[in-house]
């Protein structure tokens, strides 16, 4: 009877330290909710392998664990989940955290000439983000704009105000022309919207139409015209893709926030984690 | 066991070393001894917190700092040691030594962007071994770039730093020995100079006296200088000249006469760039007493000697050595041709110890031929590493002598050919090299039975020795040691190890020399 009850307790004993170790470490954020169990599996053992890099010094899942919760802790297991969710391998996942972590604990901040730059959302924001981009550069048409949309409209109202620099790369089609577009709309003061029209109608994107289309955005068509041969206009345009080539600028988009080079992942999702993120830290809200 | 050593050398050296580093508070030196015993003991999480609170208490410590961030690194949190690192920088500009560290940090993640960043020289011209870490960070980083020029480039300016750090020096001397195998210093040497006490003073002469174990004690002075010049004529053949002196002077008047001084020229050539490597050599020798004889006074010529001698690195562990030759004594009957062969070994045994051994044989046929010989010895070294980077050193060495022609010849014989066995034992205790200077302290045990009972001896003799091992690399160098502070782990042994491998070879073949010598059979 002995021997037969130990085994039983040994059986119970083993469920329990079974259920209760992987409890402790599982991620405990809504991003990990649907994930399936190879995937959570994945999920969790990376939360109780890496470390968040502010707020809390233990793993991302004791950090989870503590109160308060680090908020930082939550964003990273979020990411962890979404990309495992994606089906993303381990290594890749860390990858991704450890270019997270580069680019907030950097100390390196390069300078950026913002003196003639059109600004994007409030300008008492705390975070400013700074994107080289080129008008021709297809991750730039789907990037910018939704981020134009987050700043002005959408989660980071009033938290991230947002600058673009011209930095046109040569393999892209009329990547000059988008560039002088770039810089003749800004000097008429409507350097957003213009190009987020040229992200909009990027697939057939003219530079014969340009003019046409300042008229749509109220600016002068033969002023715009005149711009978009002026020599002033493209040595302005030089000097900016000048500036981000002194910067370690090699490919757009390009972002620095609060003039520290983003390394991390460019998917939208990410880019408004780290934002937030940013205005966390400048707050002093690192805790939920 | 071996966990207590190392708990008890980081405790030694978190307080010796912290105090050597000029720190004044007490309770910072308590907080880095505390948090390195815990890491010696694997329990890096209780240390962290141990370093946390003491940051907290001292947020300008540096020493803390690093140590909170090696820390960090052992528990494989590489963000908060850049982070506790980064702090300390933003509030100290320009804080080169933190900005090193992090650096090094982000090298061994390969980032190189942000290393290459905080490697920055700038501000940072001193202390010179802060500026050549940073440019020994800077040539890593080249050459992870595959920039191997830059790389080769920033490593020279390094090198030509007036102070290194300790682990710097390993790195850079590692690098070389990576990028040029074949480099020799032009100049090395080695000064061993030694006082001590000795039970039999008849025993550590040339001369082979008769009665030999009527002790006689003595007060000795030992003095051994080696010095090798390597001409860099071209890369695979190179004229060397090894200078060598060594002196036992002993104080007692009743063996002070066997004092005697021994001058060595070995001119030669070494052929070949990296390993394997041939030196030949003419070689020169001659042995100078104290005492008299029946015919001068002394001090007087007692022998010389003209051979031919070739060494052989076989690899970075295998040593042959040999030669042969005439060596001419001042009483014909003992003059004779000579020749021996000889193999060292060197074998790592992990921790830090080492193991070298090596085995000779030799063969002398002379004008009398009750002194032909024959005879082989066998020694092993074992080199512990010890706490605090104390050495020890333990020598065994056996030697056997044939003297087939001799019988009824030497005194107490009793008509039979001798035959001699030697045993050696000697323990010693070293400590860390400075520069290439170390102290030690030995006991040398030997006993020598000889069918010969007139030729039999024991001995036991203490030696107080310092040395000095340098090369014309090193030299001009002041080496800033590990202790009272966080050493990088670049994963490469420690300063001059390489150079001292050879050495210590060279070392195990004196001995077998010392050995030989007792059995020469002159007297």
């Amino acid at each position: 009877m002995g021997p037969t009850r130990n085994r039983v307790l040994s059986v119970l004993f083993g469920v329990l330290i079974a259920c209760i170790v992987p409890c402790r470490g599982r991620a405990q954020t809504p991003a990990c909710n649907g994930l399936d169990a190879a995937k959570r599996a994945l999920a969790t053992s990376i939360l109780q392998s890496q470390h968040p890099y502010d707020c809390c010094d233990g793993t991302i899942a004791e950090c989870l664990a503590a109160k308060p919760v680090c908020k930082l802790a939550r964003r990273m297991a979020d990411q962890v989940c979404r990309l495992a969710g994606a089906g993303q391998d381990q290594a890749t996942i860390e990858r991704a955290l450890a270019r997270r972590a580069t680019t907030m604990t950097s100390t390196s901040v390069v300078p950026i000439d913002l003196s003639r730059a059109e600004r994007a959302g409030a300008e008492d924001a705390k975070v400013t983000l700074v994107a080289y981009v080129c008008a021709r550069c297809p991750y730039c048409a789907k990037l910018m704009p939704r981020l134009h949309s987050a700043i002005v409209e959408g989660p980071l109202q009033g938290k991230v105000k947002a600058y673009v620099r011209e930095f046109p790369i040569r393999n892209h089609p009329f990547s000059t022309e988008g560039g002088m577009a770039m810089v003749a709309a800004r000097r008429l003061g409507k350097g957003w919207p213009f190009l987020l029209h040229m992200y909009k109608v990027f697939d057939r994107f003219d530079p014969a139409k340009l003019p046409d289309c300042a008229t749509q955005y109220g600016m002068d068509r033969d002023r715009f015209a005149q711009l978009l041969q002026d020599a002033e206009v493209r040595r302005e345009l030089l000097e900016s893709k000048k500036e981000g080539v002194r910067n370690h600028v090699e490919a757009t988009p390009t972002l620095f926030i609060d003039g520290r080079l983003y390394r991390a992942d460019l998917d939208y999702d990410t880019v408004v984690d780290v934002l937030q993120e940013e205005h966390d830290r400048l707050t002093g809200n690192l805790h939920e | 066991m071996s966990r207590w050593w190392t708990i008890l050398g980081a405790s030694l050296v978190a307080v010796f070393g912290a105090g050597s580093a000029g720190a004044v508070d007490p309770a910072t030196d308590e907080g880095l001894e505390r948090a390195a015993a815990l890491r010696a003991r694997g329990n890096v999480r209780d240390a962290i917190k141990v370093l946390k609170d003491a940051v907290r208490r001292h947020p300008d410590d540096q020493r803390l700092r690093q140590a909170l961030a090696m820390a960090y690194v052992e528990d494989k949190n590489v963000f908060w040691a850049l982070k506790v690192l980064g702090e300390y920088a933003n509030a100290h500009p320009p804080a080169c030594e933190a900005r090193a560290l992090m650096a090094w940090i982000h090298l061994s993640q390969a980032n190189l962007a942000l290393a290459d960043e905080l490697s920055s020289v700038e501000g940072c011209e001193s202390p010179p071994e802060t500026h050549a870490r940073l440019l020994l960070l800077r040539s890593r980083i080249a050459e992870q770039r595959g920039d191997r020029v830059q790389a080769a480039d920033l490593a020279e300016q390094a090198r030509r730093s007036p102070r290194l750090y300790e682990e710097d020096m390993a790195l850079l001397e590692a690098l070389r020995t990576r990028d040029d195998p074949g480099h020799l210093p032009l100049a090395s040497w080695r000064v061993d100079v030694a006082v001590g006490w000795t039970s039999n003073g008849l025993a550590g002469s040339p001369v082979d006296p008769v009665d030999a174990d009527e002790a006689s004690g003595t007060a000795l002075l030992s003095a051994d200088v080696r010095l090798r010049l390597v001409v860099p004529a071209a890369r695979t053949i190179r004229p060397v000249l090894d200078v060598q002196f060594r002196a036992i002077e002993q104080t007692d008047e009743a063996v002070r006469l066997l004092s005697y001084r021994q001058p060595a020229l070995r001119p030669g050539v070494m052929f070949g760039g990296g390993l394997p490597r041939l030196a030949l050599f003419y070689g020169l020798d001659a042995v100078q007493i104290e005492g008299s004889d029946r015919y001068e006074q002394g001090p007087l010529w007692y022998s010389e000697a003209h051979r031919v001698d070739y060494e052989l690195e076989a690899t970075d562990h295998l040593f042959a050595f040999g030669g042969g030759g005439k060596r001419t004594y001042r009483e014909a009957g003992r003059t004779r041709w000579e020749a021996e062969q000889g193999l060292a070994v060197s074998v790592s045994l992990g921790g830090g110890h080492r193991l070298m051994s090596g085995a000779s044989a030799r063969w002398n046929r002379a004008q009398n031929q009750a002194y032909d010989q024959y005879g082989g010895t066998g020694i092993a070294q074992l080199l512990l590493a010890l706490p605090w980077r104390f050495e020890g050193r333990l020598n065994a060495a056996a030697s056997f002598d044939d003297y087939p022609a001799s019988a009824g010849y030497f005194a107490g014989s009793e008509g039979s050919a001798r035959t001699d066995w030697l045993v050696r034992v000697k323990p010693g205790l070293w400590t860390p090299s400075l520069s290439g200077a170390r102290l030690g302290v030995d006991y040398d045990w030997s006993r020598r039975d000889s069918s010969a009972k007139a030729y039999s001896y024991t001995d036991h003799r203490v030696l107080l020795h310092v040395t000095w091992a340098l090369d014309s690399d090193r030299t001009g160098v002041e080496v800033v040691p590990a202790s009272g502070r966080e050493r990088m782990r670049y994963g490469v042994g420690e300063a001059g190890q390489v150079g001292d491998e050879e050495m210590r070879i060279r070392d195990l073949m004196r001995q077998d020399e010392s050995v030989k010598r007792g059995s020469s059979c002159q007297n």
